[in-house]
């Protein structure tokens, strides 16, 4: 869930400092990417114990 | 569920509203109070009912550690042998999951447990004369925690391998085409490491005290409007929710402590995964 903000955050700041308007969707869809990885992550870790 | 939850503490508040008499308002009880003012650099430093619960806790954390130590004996007494156990818990969490190597660490995550377990605890117990307030539902509270968490990991680990922790966005064994994105996203993933451990703590425990707020007033109403019986029912759910609480007061302080160890574990570990 984080993941969403901190890739929309860290997008829009770009588009910000670079006076662009991209930025923001492919940093989305990265901090979606990052969300799943970390519930893929966590899911191992509990399969693990 | 969370909408059911939100309309139902929305009535309430619409029942009696903040300024009438029997005005019920589940969100009261996370109203900070300023006991002294005081005033730092033009900050706003003062000592509020959230300081106070602090101060409380942290002397009953100490006051318990130092009388559970004091006078040890080689067979325990209760006290001593409470003492001894919350000390190989978390001796164990961290050997588990950050290995002996980040026992030299075990300090500043016995602290973090302790004190988290301690202030989610004291929120369910409504002191006289000083009500009840739970300084871990406060998200500043919960990110300032968090955010030492993230610092201190970072910190440890460019310290111990310098240059070399920046393997810990390079994962092994991933093609050179696809590396850019892969490192992107753990970037990214490691910058949502505060936010998620301080929203997860203090929305675990905000949610669950609005709730019991709401069910208590279920208690009153139904008792009072309808009749003593009716009042019962939710009475019942008030107990069993009231043990669910305390199960989640203390395993969300577990939570917490134990991602610590994994972010310590990560960073003492990096690039050899």
């Amino acid at each position: 869930m984080a993941g969403v903000f901190v890739g929309g955050f860290i997008g829009w700041a770009l588009d910000q400092w670079l006076d662009t308007r991209f930025f923001i969707v492919v940093f989305l869809f990265l901090g979606i990417a990052a969300g799943f990885l970390n519930v893929i992550r966590e899911a191992q870790r509990m399969g693990d114990k | 569920m969370i909408d059911w939850f939100i309309s139902a503490a929305h009535a309430a508040t619409q029942d009696g509203g903040h300024h009438g008499g029997g005005g019920f308002d589940p969100m009261h009880q996370f109203v900070i109070n300023r006991y002294t003012p005081i005033e730092l650099f033009g900050y706003d430093a003062s000592f509020t009912n959230a300081s106070l619960w602090m101060v409380i806790a942290t002397t009953l954390v100490t006051a318990f550690l130092v009388f559970s130590t004091a006078g040890a004996k080689l067979v325990p007494g209760r006290l001593q042998s409470l003492g001894e156990i919350s000390y190989e818990f978390v001796a164990n969490m961290v050997r588990q999951n950050a290995g002996t190597s980040g026992m030299p660490y075990f300090p500043i995550i016995f602290t973090l447990f302790m004190f988290i377990l301690s202030l989610n605890l004291l929120g369910m117990i409504p002191i006289p004369g000083l009500g009840q307030f739970t300084v871990t539902s406060h998200i500043i509270v919960t990110f300032a925690l968090a955010a030492f968490v993230f610092v201190g990991v970072t910190l440890i680990g460019i310290f111990k391998h310098g240059f070399g922790f920046l393997k810990l966005f390079v994962p092994s064994g991933v093609p050179i085409a696809l590396l850019p994105l892969i490192s992107v996203i753990e970037i990214i993933s490691y910058f949502t490491r505060p936010i998620s451990l301080s929203v997860r703590l203090f929305a675990n425990m905000m949610a669950g005290h609005t709730m019991l707020a709401v069910f208590g007033s279920f208690v009153v109403g139904l008792g009072v409007n309808v009749g003593l019986a009716a009042g019962g029912v939710p009475l019942i759910f008030m107990v069993l929710l009231m043990g669910l609480e305390i199960l989640i007061a203390f395993l969300q302080a577990y939570v917490f402590a134990v991602l610590s160890c994994i972010y310590l574990s990560d960073s003492l570990h990096a690039g050899s995964h």
